[in-house]
């Protein structure tokens, strides 16, 4: 064979035989969500717990006809901490690491058919049925002065005129001058007026609306 | 040279045999063989033929073959060209995921595919379970195949007559090796030698060549210089 009478059908079997991966394997594919696996196990490489169940989709977003649906595809998360599985019927993109057929993943959702509103520097956790913030030691919500640090002002300034109650009528050794019931009364008038700015912050928590998305 | 068994060629089909006066026949691992022959009669296009090499009173059935086409040069003289169809049987579609699955399972299936039997040569070899989404045809499933379980040496090898796909995890044949004989030996060149035509002398064969084990890659027939070159595999790939 030389290379005129090369032709482009050639030409691919030869770039395939030299790059393997090529075929197929180096394309980011649509896919739709059938199935979502649920329940705790450990991620493993060869039995992902993170997993779901997928229909290969063509460019336009139809199912892919051609492919059967793809079972205990792995799923990728944004962030170690997010987890976050997308919906029966959600469209993802799916691509195979190293051009391998054994590393399908899920690697991002797509928000087609959803009703959306993006806000420019921000985060938004909304629509889902259920939302689990937890912290395995410290859990701060807000900036600065203004945290919510799980009411910490609050109870150390409560302890101290708890502590005063207590001490009240009491005598003592040393001749300090002991709480009396005006110093009391003025120390709750404090925690009175500064109650708000001690524990409140711009965080509302609520529950939403369970209205349908679209 | 001349005391060197005549070597006869032949394409045999459902009803006739064609006896083939010239012939250049190139076999090569993983690849589909490929003959130039001239007949004495025109064949059909696009038939399946069996290519038969006589030896020794042995007639060889090496393979299938598909003709590709026949033109006549002069009386009774046909230029034939045909074509293992090994490149079919890689180009059929394969999309199967199949999870939890060793080499010889992925194999099996993808063999299963086009209703051939995988048989296993050599030492078998270790492979961590894998889970596999082949999508496209059986030529990428065995690259990926390849790759995904780190093959180096292992090479697979179509049977067509026997409806068997072999895996062979040395690279070739398991037999013990032949010595190629001195009186067969014509010359030497770059990463082979040319000998006399031996049927025997196939690709995955392996010989003993300047006292070495070699295992045959390439071998081309050419009936006008009585000739066969034998290219050894090698090792480093």
């Amino acid at each position: 064979m030389n290379a005129k009478q090369l032709t482009l059908e050639n030409l691919k079997g030869l770039i395939l035989r030299l790059f393997p991966g090529l075929a197929g394997y180096h394309v980011f594919r649509y896919a739709i969500i059938k199935k979502v696996h649920e329940g705790a196990s450990v991620d493993l490489a060869i039995n992902p717990a993170m997993k779901v169940d997928l229909q290969f989709c063509k460019h336009d977003f139809s199912v892919d006809n051609t492919h059967k649906v793809k079972r205990n595809v792995r799923l990728a998360g944004s962030s170690e901490f997010i987890q976050a599985p997308p919906n029966e019927g959600t469209y993802v993109l799916v691509h195979f690491p190293y051009w391998m057929c054994s590393t399908a993943t899920v690697i991002a959702v797509l928000y087609l058919d959803r009703l959306v509103q993006p806000e420019k520097d921000t985060i938004q956790i909304r629509d889902a049925k259920n939302t689990k913030i937890s912290a395995k030691s410290e859990l701060i919500l807000g900036e600065g002065e203004d945290q919510a640090v799980l009411g910490n002002e609050l109870v150390s300034a409560l302890q101290t005129i708890c502590d005063k109650i207590v001490a009240l009528g009491q005598s003592d050794n040393w001749g300090a001058p002991l709480p009396t019931l005006t110093s009391v009364q003025t120390d709750l008038e404090i925690v009175k007026q500064t109650l708000a700015d001690s524990i409140l912050s711009d965080i509302k928590i609520g529950r939403g609306t369970d209205a349908p998305l679209i | 040279m001349t005391d060197h068994p005549y070597v006869y060629c032949r394409l045999e089909t459902r009803d006739k045999i064609y006896e083939v006066t010239d012939y250049q026949i190139h076999q090569e691992r993983q690849r589909p063989t490929l003959a130039k022959m001239t007949l004495k009669e025109p064949i059909e296009k696009g038939i399946n033929v069996i290519l038969q090499v006589g030896y020794l009173n042995t007639v060889y059935r090496i393979t299938f073959l598909k003709t590709l086409s026949c033109s006549q040069i002069a009386k009774e003289t046909f230029d034939v060209v045909a074509l293992e169809p090994v490149r079919q049987i890689l180009d059929v579609e394969f999309t199967e995921q199949i999870r939890g699955v060793n080499l010889e399972s992925s194999l099996k299936s993808i063999a299963a595919t086009v209703g051939f039997s995988l048989k296993t040569q050599g030492a078998p070899l270790l492979t961590k379970p894998q889970n596999m989404m082949f999508i496209g045809s059986i030529r990428n499933a065995l690259d990926q195949v390849w790759q995904v379980f780190e093959l180096d040496q292992a090479r697979w090898a179509m049977m067509l007559l026997k409806q068997e796909f072999h895996l062979l995890t040395a690279g070739k044949f398991i037999a013990s090796p032949v010595e190629i004989p001195m009186d067969y030996f014509k010359q030497e060149f770059e990463g082979g030698v040319e000998t006399n035509i031996v049927p025997m002398f196939r690709p995955y064969t392996p010989v003993i060549w300047n006292g070495t084990e070699e295992i045959i890659d390439i071998a081309r027939t050419d009936s006008k210089t009585r000739s066969m070159f034998i290219t050894f595999a090698d090792k480093a790939l």
